[in-house]
């Protein structure tokens, strides 16, 4: 028993390379729960993998991901600014069934039933669950920005979703006359991947003063500052892309005329841009919101930490971009691996009646990229709170780079190789 | 790798006695008998395969 609480401990806590062959349930557990994951990301692809081998594949595990292939959003700015090629960053998801025996579906996911366990997938097929794992990640409140109609969102991308946008952006970009203007409005936080927009402008920018040096890159951040990484990056761009980059806060996007290619601020009136980049504000997927697991005037759901399971609805566990983070907890790809690894121990300890891990402990590393080759990064470590039932920075742990460098960019791959591997192979 | 070695050297990165980027950080968020759970379950694994980048769509 102390050995097992130990593994699922540790599994848990430790980094993206921390799986293995053991045994973690004897063979006499007398169960055969179904979990349906629903998401295929960072978030509940790790979860489909260790609810097998945490369980021993004694629970049947159906991942329902609407994708045929996974496209990573860390490295996806690469593919914008010409650094790396979108098949670095596509993957299948064979291994996840070959080697684990996780059911796949590609199918979306129309109606979940909560009162009868029931999920109604897009294919006509209903499957039923014993508990649910939700991975929905983030959808976009395009009807907060006037003007961001369907027919609008195909000229301002988002890009914030690895795939056709991310290559999109990259023509638009290639197709842009030198001396022309990219701007990239940002919304207020919290977003999806707090360094991403910053790690973009400049990765743009590099791309420029080696094509288009004429051109210019306008981050427009509803936040007052950089919301992440900021000493970093504005030292990168004083030093490197002075006549480059311009950095305004509290830009607070208000619409956009695709026709002029301008856009309207809350505060500052209007700008006009070759290219338009907008994130919109943000909120937990779609499904999430129309399954009842977001609390009025909210946007994310809240969980409990030890287990993810929402405070709203029972039997659903949410992880990844769609949760009400913790204090100091990052919308991350990493955060969300490791929200998977939790969860799968708490749901498998659930359901063969074991004791849910009581003080799990996890970390994050959000590297962003400055160029090719250099990057920066931010850690942190986060242990569970008993009193505050809630997860919380470990003082002292933690930081930031000193500064960018290649070393850091030769990690960063590695990051990405080895967390891709931990949930995909 | 042997579990006492990965103990010692998360230590040395602990007190700041080892050169890192990142591992100084990390490692200090963590408490010795956690250190030593980590080292148990790494020194029980084989040398990963090379993960096969990018397959293509």
């Amino acid at each position: 028993m102390t050995l097992r609480r130990n593994f699922l401990h540790l599994i848990s806590g430790i980094g993206v390379l921390a799986y293995g062959g053991h045994q973690v349930f004897g063979q006499s557990s007398p169960f055969k729960a179904k979990v349906i994951v629903v998401g295929g990301g960072f978030g509940g692809a790790t979860a489909a993998k260790y609810l097998k081998i945490f369980s021993n594949g004694k629970i049947d595990v159906t991942l329902i991901e609407p994708n045929q292939h996974f496209i990573s959003c860390p490295m996806s700015n690469l593919v914008i600014s010409g650094d790396q090629s979108i098949t670095d960053i596509t993957f299948g998801y064979e291994q996840l069934v070959k080697k684990y025996g996780v059911h796949l579906i590609h199918a979306k996911v129309e109606q979940i039933d909560s009162q009868k366990r029931v999920v109604a997938l897009s294919n006509g097929k209903k499957l039923n669950y014993d508990r649910l794992v939700l991975s929905p990640g983030v959808d976009f409140l395009f009807e907060k920005i006037a003007g961001l109609d369907e027919d609008a969102q195909k000229v301002a991308l988002h890009a914030w979703k690895a795939g056709p946008q991310t290559l999109a952006l990259k023509a638009q970009l290639e197709a842009m006359p030198d001396g022309g203007v990219y701007g990239i409005s940002i919304p207020l936080a919290p977003y999806r991947c707090p360094p991403g927009p910053y790690e973009r402008a400049t990765l743009i920018a590099n791309y420029f003063k080696q094509f288009k040096p004429r051109s210019k890159v306008l981050i427009l951040d509803a936040n007052q500052d950089v919301t992440s990484k900021g000493p970093l990056f504005k030292k990168i761009w004083a030093t490197r892309f002075k006549e480059l980059i311009e950095y305004r806060g509290l830009h607070q996007i208000e619409s956009v005329d695709i026709k002029n290619k301008t856009i309207q601020f809350e505060a500052q009136g209007e700008l006009k841009l070759n290219i338009v980049n907008i994130l919109p504000p943000m909120q937990a997927g779609k499904i999430a919101v129309d399954t009842g697991l977001i609390k009025p005037n909210q946007r994310w759901c809240e969980v409990d930490f030890l287990t993810f399971e929402s405070r709203v609805v029972p039997n659903i566990h949410v992880i990844g971009d769609a949760i009400q983070n913790a204090q100091l907890m990052p919308k991350s790809g990493h955060m969300a691996n490791q929200h998977g690894k939790v969860c799968a121990s708490a749901v498998v300890a659930l359901l063969s009646d074991h004791e849910v891990n009581p003080a799990p402990i996890y970390n994050n590393t959000c590297y962003s990229f400055v160029s090719k080759n250099e990057a920066i990064h931010v850690a942190s470590v986060h242990r569970y709170d008993a009193i505050q039932k809630t997860m919380l920075p470990v003082q002292g742990a933690g930081g930031l780079s000193v500064e960018a460098n290649e070393l850091e960019g030769l990690y960063a791959n590695s990051w990405a190789n080895n967390i891709w591997s931990d949930f995909l192979a | 790798m042997p579990s006492a070695h990965i103990v010692k050297v998360m230590q040395e990165y602990q007190k700041g006695e080892r050169q890192a980027t990142l591992m100084h950080q990390i490692s200090k968020g963590y408490t010795e008998e956690e250190i030593s759970q980590i080292a148990q379950f790494f020194s029980t694994l084989n040398p990963a395969t090379p993960f096969k980048k990018g397959i293509a769509p």
